[in-house]
């Protein structure tokens, strides 16, 4: 296979220094097998893409990764801490790790500012001017500081995705997750929330990114994954499995997309 | 007949206007404007009826419904999250109450809390009297309506609300009480306005508990009026109370729609 870090076995403890750790991982939806015994991982610091075509799992993959669904089987570690543990503070957890949807998901009777305090100030316990303050600083660094009053509806896709990413790091999380963040938007609008993305990854932030941009992953990522049919089928440095992919169906795969 | 589509569309429509002319012109002229004058809008009667019909009436009526309106919503909602819970029993639970008081004329609840209670439990009391009852009893009925429309309305807030609150690291409560629920209330503030006004009706069941006069409301003071005057006049004055408060009701729904329609 072209990747060596295929370590784990069902028993093994976290991966050391990994951001995220995805040991044998099976989910059924029903009787659909949807993820054949994944293993996988994201290094601190590290952007990796996961790609593939749509029903490939690379969703549910991620998905799994913050409980948003329920493995069937298998342990996921993300900072050395077991969440598939039923005894974990999932809550706590989650409030470490950025999600940012393809759909926004932002809370539409609330202001921008709002959106990003809200969390805060429930969660964090922050008082509501730290909440403030750091919102403002991630606003600005998505470059939105003039809408803090402006509702999502009144916002264009692409900004109200820098507006949810903005969200998710207010909660200044160790890692982010993106699960196709661009694939609901205008095509004129996909740039400028993937600029954001960019200078998010330059600052060393871990991100496990689903996505259809092959060019950011190539430019981007540390790691591309091609997922089809519940498996990992190829990983490797994106370049690498850009131009010369090993096996014919990410080849197959390739040759639609690219 | 070469009529065109447009065309005959117009004349059908100038026939409707015909008919309904002719409707209103033939009661017009047929009724007894006389009688009628006497008997449902006698002006003498009518000023008898100021200000106490507002003052006590109107304002009964409103205090009635005001109390049973705001613990039939928190009823409500209660009920609809345990209709959603996943712990079997208070699904169970609120099924039946939700059956139970929906299937109920609302007059069996008042007598089964205004006659009954008393005298299944001689010891207990319900406070506050008769606002006490009639905020239970409205609210029973009231709330196990809305506890449907409330579920409905939670049900229909995007499933990607209470994820994106839960991978913010909210509880499950908390994204209900800070995220779902208000937008939920959004979607169905005009079946629960609807609800408001049925039940502002609804207060008048009132009677059936036995009012001193300060008590009355508007459907009680009306038919109390009839009865002494010998007179419809009362009623007609109390028919346009209830109006007084439905109507400006409706408006104020009809702009707070149209403002959330802009936030959405």
């Amino acid at each position: 296979m072209s990747s060596p870090t295929n370590t784990s076995s069902p028993t093994e403890p976290a991966r050391a220094g990994a951001a995220i750790d995805v040991q044998q991982l099976h989910k059924y939806f029903g009787d659909n097998e949807v993820l054949k015994g994944i293993d996988f991982h994201v290094d601190n610091g590290q952007v990796v893409c996961v790609v593939g075509p749509s029903g490939s799992g690379k969703s549910t993959l991620l998905r799994c990764v913050t409980l948003l669904e329920t493995p069937t089987q298998g342990k996921i570690f993300v900072e050395g801490v077991e969440v598939t543990d039923p005894d974990v503070d999932i809550d706590r957890l989650r409030s470490r790790i950025g999600m940012v949807f393809q759909q926004f998901n932002l809370f539409p009777h609330m202001t921008v500012l709002r959106n990003l305090c809200v969390a805060q100030q429930k969660v964090r316990k922050l008082s509501k001017e730290q909440a403030v303050a750091i919102a403002r600083e991630n606003l600005a660094k998505v470059g939105l500081s003039e809408k803090e009053q402006a509702y999502p509806a009144h916002l264009s896709g692409g900004q109200q995705q820098r507006v949810a990413i903005a969200r998710a790091l207010s909660m200044q999380p160790q890692l982010m997750l993106f699960d196709e963040p661009t694939s609901a938007l205008d095509p004129e609008l996909v740039g400028e929330v993937l600029a954001v993305m960019k200078e998010l990854a330059a600052e060393g932030m871990t991100m496990m990114v689903v996505t259809h941009e092959m060019g950011f992953a190539r430019e981007v990522g540390d790691k591309l994954v091609f997922m089809d049919g519940g498996v990992i089928v190829e990983e490797g440095a994106p370049a690498e499995v850009l131009s010369n992919p090993q096996q014919e169906r990410t080849r197959a795969f390739l040759s639609k997309v690219l | 007949m070469a009529l065109s589509k447009r065309k005959r569309a117009q004349y059908i429509r100038y026939a409707q206007y015909v008919v309904i002319g002719v409707v209103a012109v033939a009661v017009v002229f047929s009724a007894n404007w006389g009688d009628l004058q006497r008997f449902f809008l006698n002006p003498d009667i009518i000023k008898d009826q100021f200000p106490a019909v507002i003052t006590t009436a109107l304002k009964n009526t409103l205090i009635y419904t005001a109390c049973g309106f705001t613990f039939g919503l928190a009823l409500g909602l209660v009920l609809a999250l345990m209709r959603l819970s996943s712990v079997g029993p208070w699904r169970w639970l609120s099924t039946g109450i939700i059956e139970l008081f929906r299937g109920l004329p609302a007059l069996v609840v008042f007598l089964a809390l205004g006659q009954g209670f008393p005298r299944a439990f001689p010891h207990l009391e319900i406070p506050f009297g008769n606002i006490g009852t009639v905020t239970l009893a409205l609210g029973l009925v009231g709330g196990a309506y809305m506890a449907e429309t409330i579920r409905a309305g939670i049900q229909a807030v995007p499933k990607g609300q209470m994820e994106a609150a839960r991978t913010l690291g909210m509880s499950h409560t908390q994204a209900m009480i800070t995220v779902v629920v208000p937008q939920a209330f959004r979607i169905i503030l005009p079946p629960l306005t609807n609800e408001l006004i049925l039940l502002t009706k609804d207060s008048s069941l009132i009677y059936i508990l036995g009012l001193s006069l300060d008590q009355y409301e508007l459907t009680k003071w009306g038919r109390e009026g009839m009865n002494s005057e010998a007179n419809l006049t009362p009623i007609i004055v109390i028919g346009f109370c209830y109006l007084i408060i439905t109507v400006p009701l409706s408006i104020v729904v009809r702009r707070m729609e149209a403002k959330a329609g802009k936030a959405r």
